[in-house]
Order: C-alpha cells, then structure tokens, then sequence
C-alpha cells in the first residue's frame, strides 16, 4: 500500500483556488528568483502599487494576450504562474521575453506570436502558459498542480452547448429540448 | 441481542448487496451488525474532491480519487495501482476500481439496472457452455421487481424496448429523455434495424423515495452532486433507520467454526489495530467480488486449511467482468454528448443467438459522458493557440463519440483469485492476486462486432474510427464464490449458503453462475435479496 493513501485526510486541496491572493502576492514579493527585469518593471509601477502585484499585473496581461480573453481572474493567474515557475525553472526568464514581445505591438494576436517565436526558449513556454489557462492545471515535478477546474478556460468554447461535468445542468429532463448548437457558432462572451 | 458486539445477523460489506440484505434482517425484526472495512464519507466531500481533481483526472476517466482509504483498507487507486495484482494474458482486462467505504462502489457507478435474459441462467443446458444457474429466471423475477423498487429504476414503458421482455410489473418510473446525442445515434440505430433502447437504470426521472429527479450533472460516475443517482448508502441509512448497527473501519480477518463447522464468529480489526470478536447467528459475507473470496482464503482454520467455504476448492475461482472494446469516432455534424446521464441508449441485439455455442453475446452502448474534459486536454496537447485552438475544443467536444462494448466471459476455475505471495497490506493480511484470460469464446465474440461497429460509424459519417485492441475492465466483479447444486464444483447453493456451513451466506456478485454482457449490479441485489429471503426463512425456523 502506498503511503500517500494512508490517512483519511484529503490529499487533494480542498479550496485551491480561492486562496488568499494577497497571501500569494506576498509570496511573490518574497521569491529570490524575480529577476531584474522584473523588479525593473516592478519600479515602473504605478505609485503604491507593490513589484508583486506588477509581476502579477503583466502575467496577467500577457495571458490575456496569449488567450485572447479579456477577462482573467488574476488570483487565478497568481497560482498558475507560482506553478509555471515551480514546473521550470526557465519559465521566468521566458515569460519576462514574452511580455515584453506581447506589449510590443508587433504582434496582432497569439497566432502571429507564437509562428515568430517557433524555435525559441519562448515557444514552450508561451504554449505552457496557454495549456495552464485552458485546463487550470500544471505539471510539477510529474504531479498535476490543481489551480481550477471550474474556471478552465476550455469549457468556454462549448459553453452553449456542454458544461462542466459535476455541475447540474437543469431541472429533469431539461436536455430533452435543448437545440444542438452549430459547430461554427463560437459564444462570443468569453 | 446479547451484547453490543453481537446480532442475529452479521454482515460483512456495506455496499449495495450487504446494506439491501441488512435492511431486509431488521425489516424482519433480527438484530443486523454490519462491519464496513472502509470508512464512512458523505456526498458533499465526495463532490468537493471530484471537482478538485486536476482536468487531466476528468479527461481520463478517473473514478477512485474522490474517495478517501482507510489506513487499513486499501482498494485500487486511479493510476499507478499496487494494490489488486494482476496476472496473466489479459491480466489489464481485471483492472477493476471498486471502492472499500460505507455504501460501496455504487457511490461511482454509472446505474444502469439491465436484467439477466432467462437463457443467460440455462447456459450450459441450451449452448453446451458455461454453467447453469440453481435456479431459473423465473424464480429469480419476483426479486427482480424488488430489486427495482427498492432502488428506484427508471425504464421504458415501450414494451418493444424491454430486454428482456419477461418482466411481470412495469418499471418503477419512465425513463429519463435522452440528450441530444443519445436521441440522434438512437434514429440512426433503429432507422438501420437495430433495436436500440433506453437502458433501465437506478437514477429518478421524478422525485422517488425522498431524492430529488436527475439533474443532469453528468457526473453519475465517479457521484452525482445530489443523490438523485441511486447509491448503496441509501439501504445502510433505511438499515440504520430500522435498528441495525454500523462499524466503519472494521476489517474481518478470521472466520471462527464450530465442530459442525457452523459459523460462530467473527473477528475484526478496528480503526486502532485492535482486535474484536462478534458472534452471530448468521453471517452474510457481501465484500465485493474480489474482497469476498480474499476474506474466505485468509480465513482458513484448522478445520478448512484451504480456507472458509473452500471444500470444493472454487472459491477465488471464476472470476468474472465484462471484458470492453471501446471504439472512438468523430461524426461530422455535432452530437453534443454530455446532456443528461452517462449512459442512456444501447443496442441488444446480440445479447443472445445460435451464435453463443460458439462466441460470446455483446452490449453495444453509446457513452453519454461529456468530452469536453478529453477534448479540451486533447486540443492543447496539439500545441494549438488562439481561435485554432477553440475551435478544436468545440469541434473535438460536440462530435467526438466512445462506444462501450461489453462481453459475455465464461467462468473458468483458471480465472483465479489468490492470496498474493509477495505482498500484504498495513494489518498484514495478503494483497489480492488475479490471474486472468477472457479466453477465446471473447476473443471470437470480439472479431465479430467489429464489422458491426464499423457500420455503426458509416451509418454516423464518422471519421477517425479506433476499436481499441486490448481488452478493458469494467467493474462488474463476479465469481469467486460461484453458486451451484454441486457442493463438489460450486461454493454457495441456490440460498447463496455455503454448501460448507449452514449459517454463513454469500451476497452479490460472487456467487453469479454467470455474466451475461450487460451491467451486473441489478441481478446481484435481485440474488441478494433472494438470499435474505432464505436467511429469514432459516433464522425463523
């Protein structure tokens, strides 16, 4: 018997996500690992705004970038990108690139960004970030990091015709009228 | 009852089959003990774990995380699995993912309540193979029924779509409405000839018994958020309710017996490691199909050196599943599967034919589980970004479909559960063993549905078509206490009472002389109850 099965104590976080972000940006602000760039882009901070919540600021603006979405839960953003970090050590120095090629204005959308940066360092880390976003989850030393489920983004494109699995989808027998959604009818409010 | 560690009857397991025989004990004014090896949990934490799972758990189907173990009662867990040890040919077809916790593992099933066909308990009498059953169809029907309303199953009042059609009371409510993607692959079946049905099962289409109707949550297996699925848990509370006691974390070592070789006693072992005797008038062994026989093995005494029950040498033996093919596709237009239960439409035409003196019967079943999970964990894997990779997501989770195909194994003493040589668990009691081969009448039965699934998939215009090759489990455990009239070649008789001793029963899918190809769990709770009858009976005399 595995000794990780041994006690009855839930292994599995029980509130992942909605762990405190001031807590995590604490945790940022504490990391010896920021580089200068970033402590860099820190002190260009708005006054009164900490080099956590900057660091934090621009992963979030580039996953808005890299995802096309808007709107970004940043406490979300603060675990998957302490994850990204603890998966890789060179995710750091990849996403400060990164950032920096998003705000650029060279790049019309993540498509053109990620063929331009096809071969580099930034490739992997670029889909890395995309797939964490998409499944609210990360790899980390070959265990699987929850963030999210419920705010994955890949339950956005079928929103309107799918949900989240665990979720009631409505009183008995409500499916049996629902319209089948067209495969070229994208929901827009993402 | 003499003292707070005895009963009229003890029950060992807590799962469907023990928590329906100890409801009926204390219905029948007998004292009920019920020893639970694992640990007792509620739904709300079960939910809570499910959907704390990482998305990849989801996407792979992942049933047994969301249920914590007991220290001292280990089950297969998703993944990496030490605990059941596996041998043989098709040893990965025996992979099965039960569950040691009060209620059992239908907190993850998906529900479905199919009958045996009265010729699946004639077998060997009309096709030369297999064995039959002690009894008929006939005599098992009324517990059929009873089994039905105890748990609440839901099915067709369409005649035409009753497998089989030998029913003598109506299903206890209509069946739930298919979703989009059952309602279509139904017309495309039954427009080609096939006869496709709703498939009966233990989830409410309207409020019954004091739990709400489906919700559509989707997420039958690994638990459904509110109760409207059927779960073992439901009987343990009605036998709480009515008197009988409940001891979580206790896992029975040793089967005492007396001079007659009756049962006197058993003993368990607590949460703490501490050792406790219960006597009893009767004792009901209803662990699950791999748990059962393990117990009787480890059991063994002076007086049954191979272990309890075991004169004829077949306990352990005949373990049975249902062997599966899946096959996967992607439809061209969007079937949208994912509304309402799992599991809701199957084709039964090859439940049975001249065709089983020579190969196996097979279920066909459309899977109803939503692909979201696999299709959004898919498409990143393809390294896609932006509308490409939304566009994938969608396309991969509105047409891709899995058929389940399950088959009809034959029970074969080779197919043999043993107690592991190598390996023990924390209390030191041996690790289960399994050595398993489908054998060739699966093998054969595998050829022939593959022309039919893949006529399936034209029919459905359906690309990117995989059968899988090797054969899955499908956690229907039976065998290993087989039932029979011969004490020389069968464990249990017609009241699953040890032909060994005659106080001690055997409830659920162990003692089945047979599989069928269809989900097991109706027929065990219809034997069981069958049993309670005639522990009744006996205890009263």
């Amino acid at each position: 018997m595995r000794s990780d099965n041994l006690s009855l104590i839930p292994v599995l976080p029980s509130d992942p996500v909605q762990a405190n972000r001031r807590r995590l940006l604490a945790l940022l602000l504490a990391t010896p690992w920021l580089s200068r760039s970033w402590v860099a882009a820190a002190a260009e901070a708005v006054p009164g705004e900490t080099p956590a919540a900057a660091v934090g600021g621009r992963f979030v603006a580039l996953s808005q970038f890299a995802t096309g979405r808007s709107k970004l839960d940043p406490e979300i953003g603060a675990g998957l990108l302490g994850a990204l970090r603890d998966s890789d050590a060179s995710f750091s120095a990849a996403f400060e690139d990164l950032a920096a090629d998003a705000s650029s204005g060279k790049y019309s959308d993540v498509e053109a960004l990620e063929a331009a940066v096809r071969g580099t360092p930034k490739h992997p880390a670029l889909l890395a970030l995309v797939a964490a976003w998409y499944t609210g989850a990360v790899t980390v030393n070959g265990q699987e990091r929850f963030i999210t489920l419920q705010e994955a983004l890949l339950f956005q494109p079928i929103a309107d015709g799918s949900h989240i699995p665990g979720n009631c989808a409505g009183a008995t027998n409500s499916w049996a009228t629902l319209p089948l959604p067209a495969l070229a009818a994208m929901p827009t409010d993402r | 009852m003499a003292n707070s560690t005895s009963a009229d009857v003890v029950v060992i397991g807590s799962g469907v089959c023990g928590a329906m025989v100890a409801h009926q004990a204390v219905q029948a004014g007998l004292s009920v003990l019920m020893l639970e090896a694992g640990p007792r949990g509620e739904r709300s934490d079960y939910w809570q774990r499910f959907m704390n799972l990482p998305v990849t758990n989801h996407a792979r189907g992942d049933m047994q995380s969301p249920f914590p173990q007991s220290p001292y009662a280990p089950f297969p867990m998703f993944g990496n699995d030490d605990y059941l040890i596996l041998k043989g040919r098709d040893a990965g077809a025996f992979r099965q993912a039960y569950l040691r916790a009060v209620g059992g593992t239908t907190w993850h099933w998906s529900g479905l309540c199919w009958r045996h066909l009265p010729v699946d308990l004639r077998l060997k009498s009309t096709y030369g193979i297999g064995r039959d059953w002690p009894f008929s169809y006939e005599e098992l029907e009324p517990y059929y029924v009873k089994a039905e309303a105890e748990m609440g199953v839901s099915g067709p009042s369409n005649t035409a779509e009753h497998s089989p059609p030998q029913r003598s009371a109506p299903y206890v409510m209509e069946s739930i409405a298919y979703g989009s993607a059952d309602r279509r692959f139904a017309e495309v079946a039954t427009r080609a000839g096939y006869t496709c049905v709703h498939i009966p099962q233990a989830k409410n289409s309207q409020p019954f018994d004091g739990r709400p109707g489906c919700c559509g949550s989707n997420s039958c297996m690994p638990i459904c958020p509110i109760g409207a699925l059927y779960n073992g848990i439901v009987h343990v509370d009605k036998a709480i309710a009515g008197g009988a006691r409940l001891i979580d974390q206790a896992v029975v070592y040793r089967i005492d017996t007396d001079a007659k070789n009756r049962a006197t006693a058993v003993h368990y072992y607590d949460r703490n490691k501490q050792s406790h005797r219960v006597p009893g008038r009767a004792f009901v062994i209803a662990a699950n199909g791999i748990e059962t026989p393990r117990l009787l093995l480890y059991a063994a005494n002076d007086r049954n050196p191979c272990g309890i029950a075991n004169s004829s040498d077949q306990v352990g033996r005949n373990m049975m599943d249902h062997p599966g093919l899946h096959m996967g596709c992607v439809t061209k237009e969007p079937m949208w599967t994912g509304h309402g239960p799992v599991q809701q439409s199957s084709i039964v035409d090859f439940r049975d034919g001249p065709f089983r003196s020579e190969y196996c019967a097979n279920r066909i079943m459309m899977n109803n589980m939503s692909m979201a999970t696999s299709a959004g964990v898919t498409a990143v894997k393809m390294g896609l970004v932006g509308k490409k990779l939304d566009a994938e997501i969608r396309r991969r989770a509105a047409c891709t479909l899995d058929f389940s195909i399950g088959f009809e194994v034959l029970p074969e003493p080779e197919n043999r559960l043993r107690l592991s040589a190598e390996r023990k668990d924390a209390l030191g009691i041996p690790h289960p063993e399994v050595t398993y081969d489908v054998g060739d009448y699966v093998r054969k039965g595998a050829d022939a549905v593959r022309p039919t699934m893949l006529h399936l998939a034209k029919l459905l215009d359906a690309t990117e078509v995989k059968i899988t090759d090797s054969f899955n489990a499908n956690n229907h455990v039976m065998g290993g206490a087989i039932m029979g009239r011969n004490p020389n070649d069968s464990v249990v008789d017609a009241d699953c009472r040890a032909h060994d001793h005659d106080n001690l029963y055997i409830a659920g899918g162990a003692t089945m002389p047979s599989a069928s190809c269809i989900n097991s769990t109706l027929s065990m709770v219809a034997v069981s109850l069958l049993m309670a009858d005639r522990l009744k009976q006996a205890l009263k005399a």
